[in-house]
């Protein structure tokens, strides 16, 4: 070989080499950065949000629902007259002209200036016809009923990621499923950015989120809301709650709390007020606890309706306590009927002494006290039954007329139900069905948990409690005509170690008709001021409700 | 062997047929693309105004609307309720 053919061969394989290692740092090290740019050129890939789903009341009629809103961005490159676009934008947008300077002046192609901007703005701002200023199309929660039902919403907020998501009550507890997935489409273009029809954009994955719809009554929420409020500054109280459950299947029909807040706005709230008192909070129920004890003694027939107390004639002393009625007034051989029509604490001992405590804590299981309802909103607390070793004699006294022991309302509610519905306790819930994107519908069935009483205990004890509407302290307040059954209830605030004398949690727990209820309620006034008394405050309150509840139902005034 | 020049001769007819349909089929959907940039406008516009619409209506048959306006009108709660018991017979049957 002469160096002729050697210089070639050297000189060929030199460029065989320039030309391969040229060709793995397109291939091999600027891969994946080439391949970015070419898909750039062939079509766009656009991530496509999903739209959150609604929350409807059982009308179909949306508390939580979406509306369109835009993002205004500039690219400050393509940014004529700096400045004038920087005052056009402050005034419309209620911005300072220098923050919106400071976002012009980047060095960016891309710059956000802000976001959910109404549509109304959005057309003043593209009438200006400023150059480099653009819009992106996004959804914003929307409340048709502002802040109606805002504890049994919750709200929707921003993630660590700056995405989406559902905080406390329905928004917070289906927040996955109401979010829906995130999908990304391809729209494969010319050259002149047009689609082109033969290739279709093709989405991948991602779907909206689902609906939710209530067995919440949207009537029935916004005018138990509206008289609950008006109760709330008739008494001077410092806030209250209202639930409405329907008995037979557990569908909670209405459910507030105040003081409450707007989802709107949310982050101008404190976060105490987000917390859904009804199902977050523990209090002591006082007299509206009555009727589980004394139900549960009528069902071991350790008592009956007529059995007269015979430790009544005055305050009983346990344990170094005195237990006095609630306005010390004693009745000798008072029976259970008019236990409960006087809601007479000394009577209520009587039948915790004769349930015995393996049976109080049985029962009080059976009620579900000490335990979550299962109700499908986010913050569900329960207080918690002590061991049995850990019980007092006057434990077991004060448990009987509900001082000395902590539960939720949502608790009092359920157990309350299980009496109006024939002694069968129904899994309080929300949300009665769940509609998928393609409109069908996925129903959630009703759940019986537990029977605690028999029918006939219930029937008794709803017998006992009509005799306390008619006759007892609130039969002022009662409405004629209608038979309800129901339950006052004036709980001492326990505060470091003593009761308050002067503050009270006033409350009432009924339902109507008393033969065939549709509704059971609980009416819960937090510290009333004009009167300290459930009998003076609550009850009015429950039959204000329960008046416009029975029109609404249709149930018509009877022979009583 | 016979040659199978019918079958030869159908195929390449084929060929040239559906050469030609598809040239044709491609001529006239090549500028479709701009078309289909109309529709999808009109559709996120419809979309849009849909959506707009449905915020407004939703607003104005909100209970909290529908009792503002009813407050103005000079509407009040009914606080007494009254019901029509059925006709009393004549005379009951023995």
């Amino acid at each position: 070989m002469t160096w002729r053919h050697k210089f070639s061969l050297l000189a060929f394989l030199f460029i065989f080499l320039l030309v391969i290692s040229r060709l793995f740092y397109w291939q091999v090290i600027k891969a994946s950065e080439l391949s970015a740019i070419g898909q750039l050129q062939y079509g766009t890939a656009i991530k496509i949000i999903p739209k959150r789903g609604e929350i409807k009341t059982s009308d179909n009629f949306p508390l939580a629902t979406n509306k369109i809103s835009y993002q205004i961005f500039a690219n400050p490159k393509e940014v004529k007259n700096k400045e004038l676009t920087a005052r056009s934008l402050s005034s419309l947008l209620e911005l300072d002209v220098a923050s919106v300077s400071a976002q012009l002046a980047l060095d960016k192609f891309w710059v956000p200036i802000q976001s959910g901007i109404g549509i109304d703005t959005k057309n003043k701002i593209e009438n200006l016809n400023l150059t480099g200023i653009g819009f992106i199309e996004q959804y914003k929660r929307f409340y048709p009923e502002a802040s109606v039902a805002a504890h049994l919403l919750g709200f929707v907020g921003k993630d660590e990621n700056g995405t989406d998501k559902g905080y406390f009550g329905l928004e917070g507890y289906y927040d996955r499923l109401l979010r829906g997935e995130e999908g990304i489409a391809t729209q494969v273009k010319d050259a002149l950015g047009r689609p082109i029809l033969a290739k279709l954009s093709t989405a991948t994955g991602g779907s909206n989120g689902k609906n939710l719809i209530l067995s919440v009554d949207r009537a029935i929420q916004f005018l138990a809301e509206q008289k609950l409020k008006n109760g709330i500054e008739k008494y001077g109280a410092r806030g209250g709650m209202v639930g409405v459950m329907n008995p037979k299947n557990g569908e909670i029909l209405a459910l507030a709390s105040f003081p409450t807040f707007d989802p709107r706005d949310y982050a101008s709230y404190t976060e105490e007020l987000f917390r859904n008192t009804f199902i977050s909070d523990l209090y002591e129920p006082g007299s509206t606890f009555k009727p589980i004890i004394m139900s549960s003694a009528l069902d071991l027939k350790v008592v009956t309706p007529e059995t007269k107390c015979s430790i009544c004639s005055g305050p009983i002393s346990i344990g170094g306590f005195d237990i006095h009625t609630w306005n010390d007034k004693y009745y000798p051989n008072i029976n259970m009927i008019e236990t409960i029509q006087h809601s007479d604490n000394t009577g209520m001992v009587f039948v915790s002494q004769k349930l015995g405590l393996d049976k109080t804590i049985l029962y009080l299981d059976k009620f579900g006290i000490g335990k979550n309802t299962g109700i499908d909103l986010q913050g569900e607390v329960s207080g918690v039954l002590k061991d049995k070793e850990r019980w007092y004699q006057v434990d077991l006294a004060t448990t009987a007329f509900g001082q000395g022991i902590s539960i939720t309302p949502i608790e009092l509610l359920s157990a309350i139900s299980s009496i109006a519905n024939g002694g069968i306790r129904m899994e309080p819930h929300v949300v009665r069905a769940v509609e998928n994107e393609d409109g069908s519908i996925v129903n959630i069935p009703p759940k019986p948990l537990v029977s605690p009483i028999k029918a006939e205990t219930a029937k008794m004890m709803t017998e006992i409690m009509v005799n306390a509407v008619n006759k007892g302290e609130a039969s002022w307040a009662r409405l004629k005509g209608y038979r309800i059954a129901g339950k006052t209830g004036t709980a001492s605030i326990p505060i470091a170690g003593h009761y308050d004398p002067n503050q009270t949690i006033a409350s009432f727990v009924g339902f109507a008709p008393a033969e065939d209820p549709k509704f059971v309620m609980l009416i819960i006034v937090d510290r009333p001021t004009t009167s300290i008394y459930g009998a003076e405050t609550a009850a009015p309150i429950f039959f204000d409700i329960a008046r416009s509840l029975l029109t609404y139902f249709k149930v018509t005034p009877g022979s009583e | 062997m016979k040659k199978p020049t019918f079958i030869i001769l159908v195929l390449i007819l084929a060929v040239i047929i559906l050469s030609v349909i598809r040239t044709y089929v491609a001529n006239n959907i090549a500028t479709s693309g701009v078309i289909l940039s109309d529709v999808e406008i009109q559709k996120a516009k419809l979309e849009t105004e849909n959506a707009i619409l449905s915020e407004k209506l939703y607003t104005q048959t909100s209970l909290s609307e529908i009792s503002k306006k009813a407050e103005k009108l000079g509407f009040s709660e009914n606080k007494k309720n009254f019901a029509i018991s059925g006709q009393r017979p004549v005379a009951f049957k023995q």
